[in-house]
This record gives structure tokens, C-alpha cells and sequence, in this order.
């Protein structure tokens, strides 16, 4: 599965960096609980269909977690925004040999809140991400 | 004695050491005995805890001061005081 390779080698990517360490995953449901992390999941597909072959842009979301004191959730989701870019920018192609082409889109404001013991923060970033499949099968 | 105070000393008198949640914070040297809460909670879908702490309503804290309950020191972030002689701390680890 493509898209699944996709996510996966941007995991892989994204693990052990600096700030976040090895606490990266895919999730959508279940809260995070080892901070600060880093989570990836995907969203919406444009597929442009050229002879033969589709060109499917997958929007890739980068969610950001820390816990920190007031003054640190800036620095730290910088620090954290800094790491992911470098990491996925720093190959379009994500080391597979169908991903055509890498984008950042940017990303949101971050969502502060105080309800938890130690302040939290969220921010998600947003990569494109262009890969080529058949007309007739995503795996191919 | 004022109502104030009235409401103050029988506010106390629930705080008794076989209520559920009873503890002790120290904080500048002085002992408040409060009911401490830390629920599970979950902000931004990252999981925590809030704790908070109930004491009777004190002119001897301020926002910023640090308590120490159950052994971990804690930052005082906002006091509500109901009125009725109590007063919730809302904490920071």
C-alpha cells in the first residue's frame, strides 16, 4: 500500500529527532501520554490523472505535542517545527521511488491550553506530498 | 466574629483527616489542611492530570507561591475563592 509506505517512511524519518525522540506515532484516536511527541497521520487526496497514471497529492499532518512551563511551549514547538522540516525536506522523495515530490504548506497557530497539571500545546504542520500509482490500482 | 469568619470555621470543620482527598500542603513554612484532587485529563488529546486543592479561604497565599503536597511541589496559578469561606487552588506541576 502506497499511501501506508508513505506514512511510514515519514515515521521512520521523523524518529529520533532532538526534541521528540523515538515518542512519534500514527494515531487518531487515543490521547498521547510520553511528551513532547510528534504525530502522523494524512488527510485529503487530489488525483490528477495524466495518460495511464494518476498523480495523487496527499495532505500529510504533522501534530506537535509538549507539555511545558509557559515561557518553554513557544521554544519548544519551534524547536520541534524546525526538526520535522529539515527531516522531510531534506528528500522529496521520502526514499520511495513513486513519491514524486515533497511540499510544505505550512501550519497552524498553536492551541495552548491550561487545564492539565503542566500547560500544553499542539501544533500541526502540513506537507503535500505528490505520488505516482496506475489508473487502475492505488498499489501500482 | 464576622460572618466571614463564621463561614471560615465551619468550613474547617469539614476538613477533617478521614475525609477522601485529605491532605496537607506546606507552603512558607505554614501547613494547609485541604482536600487534594488530580482527575485524569485530556487537553489538545494529550493525556494529564489537574490537580487542584480546597482549603479554607487564606489572606496567607498568593498566586505564584509554591505548596508542597504528598511531597511534590506544586505552583499555585489561580485562587477562587466561593465566598462561603473556601478557596480552590489550581495548580502547576
Amino acid at each position: 500500500m502506497k499511501l501506508k509506505q508513505i506514512l511510514d517512511a515519514i515515521q521512520t524519518k521523523l524518529t529520533g529527532l532532538p526534541t521528540t525522540g523515538s515518542n512519534v506515532y500514527q494515531n487518531r484516536v487515543y490521547p498521547v501520554q510520553q511528551l513532547p511527541a510528534i504525530n502522523v497521520r494524512y488527510g485529503a487526496q487530489r488525483m490528477q490523472t495524466i495518460s495511464t497514471q494518476i498523480n495523487n497529492t496527499v495532505e500529510i499532518f504533522i501534530d506537535a505535542f509538549c507539555k511545558a512551563s509557559e515561557s518553554e511551549l513557544d521554544d519548544t514547538l519551534i524547536k520541534i517545527q524546525s526538526e520535522v522540516h529539515a527531516a522531510l525536506m531534506a528528500d522529496y522523495s521520502q526514499g520511495l521511488s513513486f513519491v514524486i515530490d515533497t511540499t510544505p504548506l505550512g501550519a497552524t497557530a498553536p492551541e495552548v491550553s491550561d487545564q492539565s497539571e503542566t500547560p500544553t500545546a499542539v501544533q500541526v504542520f502540513t506537507f503535500a506530498i505528490t505520488f505516482r500509482h496506475s489508473e487502475t490500482s492505488l498499489e501500482t | 466574629m464576622t460572618l466571614n469568619d463564621s463561614l471560615k470555621a465551619l468550613s474547617a470543620e469539614f476538613l477533617s483527616s478521614d475525609f477522601p482527598g485529605y491532605a496537607v500542603g506546606v507552603a512558607g513554612g505554614r501547613e494547609y489542611s485541604g482536600i487534594f484532587k488530580k482527575a485524569y485529563v485530556e487537553t489538545n488529546r494529550i493525556a494529564g492530570t489537574r490537580p487542584l486543592f480546597q482549603i479554607v479561604e487564606t489572606d496567607q497565599l498568593s498566586e505564584g507561591d509554591v505548596i508542597t503536597i504528598e511531597s511534590r511541589a506544586y505552583t499555585i496559578r489561580v485562587i477562587e475563592n466561593d465566598g462561603a469561606g473556601m478557596a480552590l487552588l489550581i495548580l502547576e506541576e
